[in-house]
């Protein structure tokens, strides 16, 4: 038992386990001396400062948070509009993530992807084969030229080592 | 007849006879026939769970026979705990797709019927072949009955998003094709992935491999920039053949990196491993984005399959500085895919229902749905919840522990993948804030009537599959532990010939 016959044993922790545990349990030292404890501690005296200044402005002078607004009003205006999170969650957070999903998804994906990449290369095939096309005329005569064109530009790579030679000679 | 081949071969077996005896007269008893053919086909997945074996390596309910011996090729099966939970998920997926069909489809009734059976046992073959032709066959043969699917029973764009669906997805595959033939060739004239998983590979080869097999299944996946068919596919797609799109059909490339990608060319999966990652992590974070300015429901969820898939395979390939795998990332990543399945499956069939009744599935021609429809919206916002990952829903587990591993490795990377549940969190909730909450918007929806008795069942079914993942995981997890840290064993070791 760590914290004595506090919880009766109905809770258990076991300080091997749970070392964070066992460095509270050092602090502790009874129900009356935490009790104590806290009516000591700052939280306790803010939190009941803030009472007695609220009894001062709205009972005793209820004129006077008036006059505090007045004098302070750009201050009022932020703790009014909560220091504008909801404003910036709206207008930057909310609306630059739409923003940013419509330019990825009209640009990045139907235009990139899609436009370019997956339609642009069915496209290339067209364009390809448009192109190439022209070749076939179907005409023998201009094959035959094609043909006689290859055998000379063929024989002429072949043979340029001997034509180089006739040339130098 | 082993229980394997029970699970393929009954759904397929009348499903053909559903096509081949069938007429438009006879709908009632081909539904009568479609769902107690499901329903067994279900049935016969329990043994395969209950008698799982959860400590023992390698393959369980082995089945061996030879197929085409001049090729050593062979009808080879088996599970092991990386498969078994996604074979039941099928036959289950296909069970709700029977139901949620019923009275939907009035033509065509038994080949609508037989085409999600045949599909269902094509898939259970994807996740059991243990020959790696068999396994191609099974994986491409998926695509047929699909393609079916969405170009018979799907909207007006239907032609264009099968004939999409259908290049993409095959045009990726043939690459696997290629490797799968050099392996066999390395080899020595094995198809068997358990011998290429022991195959030592020169780094060259492997990488050749890993991008081989990474077309195939990030097209499937579909992974960030090859995702592009999904949304078509979703959106032209009766519900039925979104449903098992999104819940089975996805899972098929996913578990594809697991039995081929990783095991067979590690070296490969390490030195790409960030390429992975980093697409990934461009799918959690582009594709959140672009799921939140979606106006139709469809493509909205179409992409955020998109990013919870991105998930997976972010767990996949997460390795720590000695190249070790992450178990809980990628035992994460499988729950996700059992999960994904059952909430994304559950959010089409509820764009069904609205679909069904207002024949729109534009998020602006909605508004006030719960007010109408009390019973629907219930189910319709747990399954959203899910979807963005509430605790106690299956949405969570599976995203919760590759968040973990992704912290264990890299605080960073961790960072990113987490900003996921802000991302799915606002396109769901926006969506069910628009679509359900508010006032009644307009007529249509003032007409609604609730959920009738069989969707009732539909999705009384999924939300609990989905709460009892999300409240008790440990089964689930239990059955894939010796087969996930065995795998993360095996891709640890270096496969380069020394």
């Amino acid at each position: 038992m760590l914290f004595g016959e506090f919880f009766q044993g109905a809770i258990v922790v076991d300080g091997e386990r749970h070392h964070a545990m066992e460095e509270l349990a050092h602090e502790f030292h009874g129900a009356v001396n935490m009790a104590w404890h806290g009516l000591l501690s700052l939280p306790f005296w803010l939190a009941a400062s803030g009472v007695g200044l609220a009894y001062f402005l709205y009972v005793l002078k209820p004129e006077l948070p008036i006059r505090i607004g007045k004098t302070l009003a750009p201050l009022v205006r932020i703790l009014e509009n909560k220091y504008y999170m909801d404003w910036f969650n709206e207008h930057i957070l909310a609306k630059g993530a739409r923003a940013l999903g419509k330019l990825f998804w009209k640009t990045g994906d139907i235009q990139i992807i899609d436009g370019w990449a997956v339609n642009g290369s069915a496209r290339l095939v067209g364009v390809v084969s448009a192109a190439s096309r022209h070749l076939q005329t179907g005409m023998l005569h201009w094959y035959a030229l094609v043909m006689i064109l290859g055998i000379i530009s063929l024989l002429t790579w072949q043979l340029w080592p001997f034509l180089a030679s006739l040339v130098g000679r | 007849m082993g229980l394997l081949s029970l699970c393929i071969w009954l759904p397929i077996a009348v499903g053909a006879l559903l096509i081949a005896t069938g007429r438009d007269q006879f709908a009632a008893p081909v539904r009568a026939t479609a769902l107690i053919a499901a329903f067994a086909g279900f049935l016969a997945t329990i043994p395969l769970v209950t008698g799982f074996d959860a400590a023992a390596t390698g393959m369980q309910f082995q089945e061996k026979l030879p197929w085409i011996e001049r090729f050593n090729v062979f009808y080879e099966l088996g599970i092991d705990g990386l498969s078994v939970w996604l074979i039941v998920l099928t036959a289950f997926i296909t069970l709700v797709v029977v139901i949620a069909g019923w009275e939907v489809i009035t033509e065509r009734v038994h080949q609508y019927m037989g085409a999600f059976l045949i599909l269902s046992g094509l898939m259970i073959g994807v996740f059991s072949a243990t020959d790696g032709l068999l396994f191609y066959v099974f994986f491409e043969a998926t695509l047929i009955p699909m393609y079916i699917i969405i170009g018979v029973w799907g909207g007006p764009n239907r032609v264009y998003a099968a004939f999409k669906f259908f290049l993409y997805t095959l045009a990726g595959s043939l690459l696997m094709l290629v490797a799968l033939i050099y392996l066999y060739y390395q080899s020595g004239g094995s198809f068997s992935i358990l011998a290429w998983h022991k195959l030592p590979l020169s780094a060259t080869a492997q990488t050749l491999l890993f991008f081989a097999f990474f077309f195939a299944f990030a097209v499937k996946v579909p992974m960030w920039p090859v995702h592009t068919w999904l949304p078509d596919a979703h959106v032209e797609a009766p519900t039925g053949g979104s449903v098992v799109l999104a819940a089975i059909m996805l899972k098929l490339g996913a578990y594809g990196f697991l039995r081929f990608s990783l095991p067979i060319v590690p070296d490969a999966s390490h030195q790409w491993a960030g390429l992975m990652v980093g697409l990934s992590l461009i799918a959690v974070l582009y594709i959140g984005l672009v799921a939140l300015v979606q106006q139709d429901m469809k493509k909205l969820v179409a992409y955020s399959s998109i990013a919870h898939m991105g998930f997976v395979t972010l767990g996949f390939f997460l390795f720590d500085a000695q190249g070790v795998g992450n178990e809980l990332a990628v035992s994460g990543a499988i729950v996700q895919m059992v999960s994904h399945g059952i909430v994304s499956g559950a959010m089409f069939l509820c764009i069904g229902v609205l679909y069904d009744r207002v024949h729109s599935r534009e998020i602006a021609a909605y508004g006030g749905v719960a007010n109408t429809m009390p019973k629907f919206a219930a189910f319709a916002v747990l399954f959203a919840m899910a979807n963005c990952g509430l605790p106690g829903t299956s949405g969570f587990v599976g995203e919760w522990m590759v968040i973990l591993g992704t912290v264990q490795i890299n605080f960073w990377l961790g960072l990113l993948a987490a900003s996921t549940l802000v991302w799915g969190a606002a396109y769901t909730l926006w969506m069910v804030k628009r679509v359900y909450f508010g006032d009644v918007s307009n007529d249509h929806v003032r007409a609604l009537v609730d959920i009738n008795a069989r969707e009732f069942l539909v999705l009384a079914l999924l939300a609990i599959a989905a709460l009892w993942i999300g409240i008790q995981p440990k089964p689930i997890t239990d059955l894939m532990h010796t087969s996930v840290s065995g795998l993360i064993h095996h891709v640890a070791q270096s496969k380069l010939p020394r």
